[in-house]
């Protein structure tokens, strides 16, 4: 069973919006703090009754599980770029531990009247590691950059940008950034960072970005060895007072699990990620304290809806897949009992995904009656065979392809596990080029970035399920991303997602939970949510 | 002997580019290219932003189109840039070069080192016990696979020792004691093949060398047995043995890549199987063409050494 | 690791069997009697080696008849009565999957061997026969295969045919041709010089008839050690493309994609590590210990020369 808080979002979601409407009402008029925010904790927070006094100094040496490959501010598509440039760089506004929404360098802002602009007051007296002072110049360069990031950024993060038009610079600590439309999932987007930070402008002149940064944040980058490392120091003029905690950051590529542990074993060391058997065989050594949160990281069952009629077409095989599936044993079997159920939005997404005990007692719980009696109604109690494709590495895809293949048996369906390796599946699943697949979904800025592939002018949508029609959850995905106002948007979001959980055009699993290994010596460290290794940066000192 | 060189050199340029087109036609046959890799999954995309990736990757244009614009550039030294972080393809296989020279290198000098004692041993003990346990224990050196070795190694240093392997690649010139401490365990593992058949290769030449007419006369001559072994035999065995290791250089520059994997060592058999996976074409490319040539070199060094140690060769 | 050594001077020979114990006294092979060659210990190992595996291979699973895809047992157990071998990362039953792993693994080295051996022997022949530009575009190719790092070229052919177990077969054939043709078209040369051989020519034998009467018995011999020592390769081989996870595709049992998994677990259950490997090891050592009683018996001064040693 998981001891993990993120089943009980509602009320520290709850309690989030309601803090953050406060806010809202004292920026101004219509000045109504966009709805993409997501609060709620994805972490397990503990409250210590005495709060040691934080020691300053030293160097922490931490392992990264991918290589970065390049830390240029944008463009980047490997969650791993943002681990390696998180420490150097600064977005105009950021989350907190909760993902609440909190100002950076922008320290307050107004919405326009139409709702198709934002005008941002930025911090002043900001330094840039260069010493450069941050001004309006450099938003708008940033933003010209999101908008067409040169190599070695790809140019299809395009898609995760709201319809940004561009900056007008308005004073030398003003900016408007002006939109295509009405969009909800601004601040979201800014807020997660991972495409958004500002850089002085001209940066990609002046430096070679694939492998330096200059930015705001608590510590510089001295630099980056692909496949080796990254460097930092603590950035002494940082712009929140009385941070950074440590001198010095080293971020280690060691993409071997067996020789992260070893490393973490032996001290040389002082944190890195693991899976769940190795947080396991770690938890009995005195030197070392296991961390564990839940992430946006949920697996996913995807279905194609498209070409020659196929048996699960039919609405009714989905759902008895869905109920045929005993997510527990899942968890129980590949994820030693630490998991979540999952719906299409990761559980720990703010307020917006159904609860646990929904999910638990009514929309995915195992019934395998039911699912047998779905098969028969759509006339399916013979069966049919069915390619799963899933990643070949990590394991524990297959693991779970193995799980859901004994499981299925029971309706007679028969999967062919196909496990590919991670270009060729990319590959395939960008296309459509699959029966079932069986994937892993990531964190979003906006909980629009959960739902907008159910709209028919969306990608996805027309090479993965064209076949699939439902007006109602159009109609919800449209105007859930229109509307600015959170409470207005939550019962928008949950109907959409309670007619998707009924359609099944992608079939949520499980969320997992992430675990950290740390020495004991590093104080403040979290599992983040939205997988990065924000502690790091915020809130991490170390005793010795 | 010049001319004989030069008449090689000249026979390795139409391989190596034949191997050029070879390699960059079937590495585009590979299903996906680097911006599926990259954006799969999970990211929705926009046909017009993924077609404005290939171009500015370069990966638009025919095939022939894009293969001369490569092939154009490698001829003037520029092998191009990798595809996922733009870093110049010549430093990328910089710097993971004298990491696999270093594996193979040492790999191969434990391999002599231990395999040609043992084969002389094996050949002037022959059929006693000893003979046939380094027999054995040759035949189940050519069995074991590698990387299976490598995880043996590690799996014994650890729980036996409590040690593992430093983490990161120190050059040897910058520290040696702990450059060493992370290479001798996969030198040991790739060396152990390699060893074998320097140990039956040594054994084999020795024995027909000492059955021989000049041999006997020696030894009725009076000449010492040790005289005859160190002078007579060993010489000629050292021929095998350089044909031997002249040839797993070549082919352990590549073949170290999985135990490079294992190991942590970003070598250019890593480098290269990575950039398999991540379909980053140009690093494919020139890491290929960088193993081929390596192979062609050592093998016509081992030709050309062949004629200085057995002057009955070079008189051909 | 040299799973592509195209050039296997593994074929070194133990040296001609006139020498005798001490090696510095001469003694002649009659008085070692004549079935002495037969008398190999090591070649009769191997083959029983090779037997068992074939058996196991064929009939293994009737004798332990646990599914090795399904999930029987807790994960990660060690060995115990109901599980030799312990339990894999998903809780299936280890020994079971060993057993499959040997269908695998023999399926793979007759097959791919098998097609190397067409490729090759074709490609030798047309070589050696017609000579001439057809030999010298034929064995320029030829040495194009040799440079090409062979593992760099099975992961790119089973990865462009799609990675599987068929593929991977394709793939290591391909790869292993070259010797085959190298050694053919040596031998066809060898025979086309020949007196008697230019005799029958002259006298109007037909290419067909020339190949089959001179040219085959010449290099029966070789080609039965070089298939032996290639059947180690290619298994040794398909385990490195599985282990790469571009072979038999997972959840099937083989021994290299078992090697793959349990990496991952070296820390928590070094047996998954011990028993695969292990596997590996005994069967290429089986085929290699046979191959040399084989070298042994057919013609012990079959070396290096025999695998053409790189030269032209």
């Amino acid at each position: 069973m998981s001891d993990n808080e993120a089943p009980d979002t509602p009320r520290k979601g709850e309690l989030s919006r309601r803090d953050l409407l406060v806010k809202a009402g004292a920026v101004g008029v219509g000045a109504i703090a966009a709805g993409s925010v997501a609060g709620g904790a994805g972490a397990a927070t503990r409250r210590s009754f005495a709060t040691p006094k934080i020691r300053y100094g030293g160097r922490i040496i931490w392992a990264l599980e991918q290589d970065p490959v390049h830390v240029a501010p944008y463009g980047a598509i490997l969650t791993a770029n943002h681990w390696g440039k998180q420490a150097a760089y600064d977005s105009l506004v950021e989350w907190d531990k909760d993902l609440n929404l909190k100002p950076a360098l922008a320290t307050s802002w107004t919405i326009a009247p139409d709702q198709k602009s934002i005008t941002f007051n930025l911090r002043k007296g900001v330094k840039f590691h260069n010493g450069k002072e941050l001004d309006g110049d450099d938003v708008k360069y940033s933003v010209e950059k999101m908008l067409n990031p040169p190599l070695p950024g790809s140019i299809t993060t395009v898609s995760q940008v709201p319809g940004f038009l561009g900056v007008d610079v308005l004073s030398k600590y003003v900016v408007r950034l002006n939109l295509k439309t009405r969009d909800a999932r601004v601040f979201g987007f800014l807020a997660w960072g991972r495409y958004s930070p500002i850089v002085p402008a001209g940066l990609y002149d002046q430096i070679n970005v694939a492998r330096n940064a200059i930015g705001t944040g608590p510590y510089r980058m001295v630099g980056f060895n692909p496949n080796d490392r990254v460097e930092y120091l603590a950035n002494q003029s940082f712009w929140k007072k009385g941070q950074p905690y440590m001198d010095a950051m080293t971020l280690k590529t060691l993409p071997d699990e067996q020789a992260r542990i070893a490393a973490l074993r032996a001290g040389a060391i002082d944190g890195a990620t693991v899976s769940s058997d190795g947080a396991n065989a770690l938890k009995s050594d005195g030197n070392l304290v296991v961390l564990k949160g839940g992430t946006a990281a949920f697996r996913e069952l995807q279905f194609t809806i498209k070409g020659d009629p196929k048996p699960w077409h039919d609405v009714r095989v989905r759902q008895a897949v869905n109920f045929a599936i005993n997510r527990q044993a899942i968890i129980d079997t590949v994820y030693n009992g630490n998991g979540n159920y999952s719906g299409i939005v990761p559980p720990g997404y703010g307020p917006w995904p159904l609860t646990q005990a929904e999910l638990k007692t009514k929309h995915q719980k195992f019934d395998l009656t039911k699912a047998k009696a779905l098969m028969a109604a759509a006339g399916q109690s013979k069966g049919f065979s069915v390619k799963l494709s899933t990643f070949s590495t990590p394991l524990d895809f297959q693991q779970v392809a193995s799980v859901i293949k004994s499981q299925l048996k029971a309706i007679n369906i028969d999967v062919e596990i196909v496990a590919q390796e991670p270009g060729t599946f990319a590959a395939n699943n960008g296309t459509g080029n699959f029966e079932w697949d069986l994937t892993a979904r990531g964190m979003r800025g906006d909980v629009d970035g959960y739902l907008g592939e159910y709209n028919p002018s969306n990608t996805i949508y027309q090479r993965w399920y064209p076949l699939y029609k439902n007006v109602k959850v159009w109609r919800a995905i449209g105007n859930g991303k229109i509307t600015l106002d959170p409470a207005k948007r939550s019962p928008i979001y949950k109907q959409a997602q309670l007619l998707l959980q009924n359609d099944l055009p992608q079939l949520g699993l499980v969320q997992v939970n992430k675990y950290q290994v740390v020495n004991k010596r590093v104080q403040g460290m979290y599992v983040a949510f939205d997988d990065f290794n924000t502690g790091l940066r915020n809130s991490v000192w170390l005793s010795s | 002997m010049g001319g004989y060189v030069l008449k090689r050199i000249l026979v390795t340029i139409p391989t190596l580019f034949g191997i050029s087109v070879v390699i960059f036609f079937m590495v585009r046959l590979l299903p996906g290219d680097i911006v599926a890799v990259l954006s799969g999954a999970d990211i929705g995309n926009d046909p017009e932003l993924v077609a404005q990736a290939r171009e500015n990757l370069g990966l638009n244009g025919s095939y022939p189109e894009q293969y001369w614009r490569w092939i154009s550039g490698v001829v003037q030294g520029d092998l191009g840039d990798s595809l996922r972080n733009t870093q110049p393809v010549s430093e990328v296989l910089l710097n993971a070069l004298p990491i696999t020279f270093e594996l193979v290198f040492l790999g191969l000098l434990i391999a002599v080192v231990v395999g040609l004692p043992l084969g002389v041993l094996s050949a002037v003990k022959r059929d006693s016990r000893h003979d046939y346990a380094a027999r054995v224990g040759g035949l189940i050196g050519v069995s074991i696979p590698n990387f299976w070795l490598a995880t043996l190694l590690l799996l014994f240093t650890s729980r036996v020792f409590g040690w593992v392997p430093p983490l990161t690649y120190v050059p040897f010139y910058e520290d040696p004691i702990e450059n060493l401490s992370q290479f001798i365990l996969p030198a040991i593992a790739i060396s152990v093949f390699t060893l074998a058949i320097v140990m039956r290769m040594v054994r084999a030449t020795m024995l027909e060398v000492l059955g021989q007419d000049y041999v006997r006369t020696a030894r009725a001559k009076g000449v010492r047995r040790k005289v005859v072994i160190s002078r007579h035999a060993l010489r000629n065995a050292l021929i095998p043995v350089v044909t031997v290791v002249g040839f797993e250089v070549g082919i352990l520059m590549g073949g170290s890549a999985i135990v490079e994997i294992i190991f942590g060592l970003p070598g250019v058999g890593n480098t290269l199987i990575n950039a398999i996976f991540n379909r980053d074409y140009p690093v494919v490319q020139g890491a290929t063409l960088l193993l081929a040539f390596i192979f062609i070199f050592a093998n016509l060094l081992v030709d050309l050494l062949y004629g200085v140690l057995d002057p009955r060769i070079s008189q051909e | 690791m040299s799973d592509f050594n195209n050039e296997s001077p593994v074929l070194a020979p133990e040296g001609p069997s006139e020498i005798g114990k001490d090696a510095w006294v001469y003694t002649p092979a009659r008085r070692a009697g004549r079935f002495a060659k037969w008398r190999n210990p090591i070649g009769i190992a191997g083959a029983a080696i090779v037997g068992f595996n074939v058996l196991l291979a064929l009939f293994g699973r009737f004798v332990w008849t646990t599914d090795p895809n399904e999930l029987v047992a807790i994960r990660l157990q060690p060995p115990s009565w109901a599980h030799p071998m312990g339990t894999d990362e998903l809780g299936r039953d280890t020994l079971a999957r060993i057993i499959h792993g040997a269908q695998v693994s023999l399926q793979v080295g007759m097959i791919s061997v098998s097609i190397a051996f067409v490729l090759g022997v074709t490609l030798g022949l047309l070589a050696g026969f017609f000579g001439g530009w057809l030999d010298s575009l034929l064995m320029r190719f030829v040495d194009l295969m040799f440079a090409l790092p062979g593992l760099v070229l099975a992961i790119v052919i089973a990865g462009m045919l799609g990675p599987n177990r068929r593929n991977a077969m394709i793939a290591i054939g391909i790869v292993i041709a070259p010797a085959f043709a190298r050694v053919v078209r040596g031998a066809v040369l060898e025979v086309m010089g020949f007196p008697f051989v230019e005799s029958s020519r002259a006298l109007g034998a037909s290419h067909l008839r020339i190949i089959v009467r001179h040219v085959f018995p010449n290099i029966v011999a070789p080609l039965i050690v070089l298939v032996t020592v290639y059947l180690s390769t290619a298994i040794l081989s398909e385990a490195a493309l599985s282990f790469l996870g571009l072979g038999t595709q997972p959840p099937e049992a083989s021994w290299g994609g078992m090697l793959n998994s349990a990496r991952s677990y070296l820390d928590i259950d070094p047996w998954l590590s011990i028993f695969p490997g292990l596997a590996i090891m005994v069967v290429v050592l089986g085929f290699n210990f046979l191959g040399d009683g084989l070298r042994d018996i057919l013609d012990p001064r079959l070396g290096p020369h025999v695998a053409g040693a790189g030269k032209k």
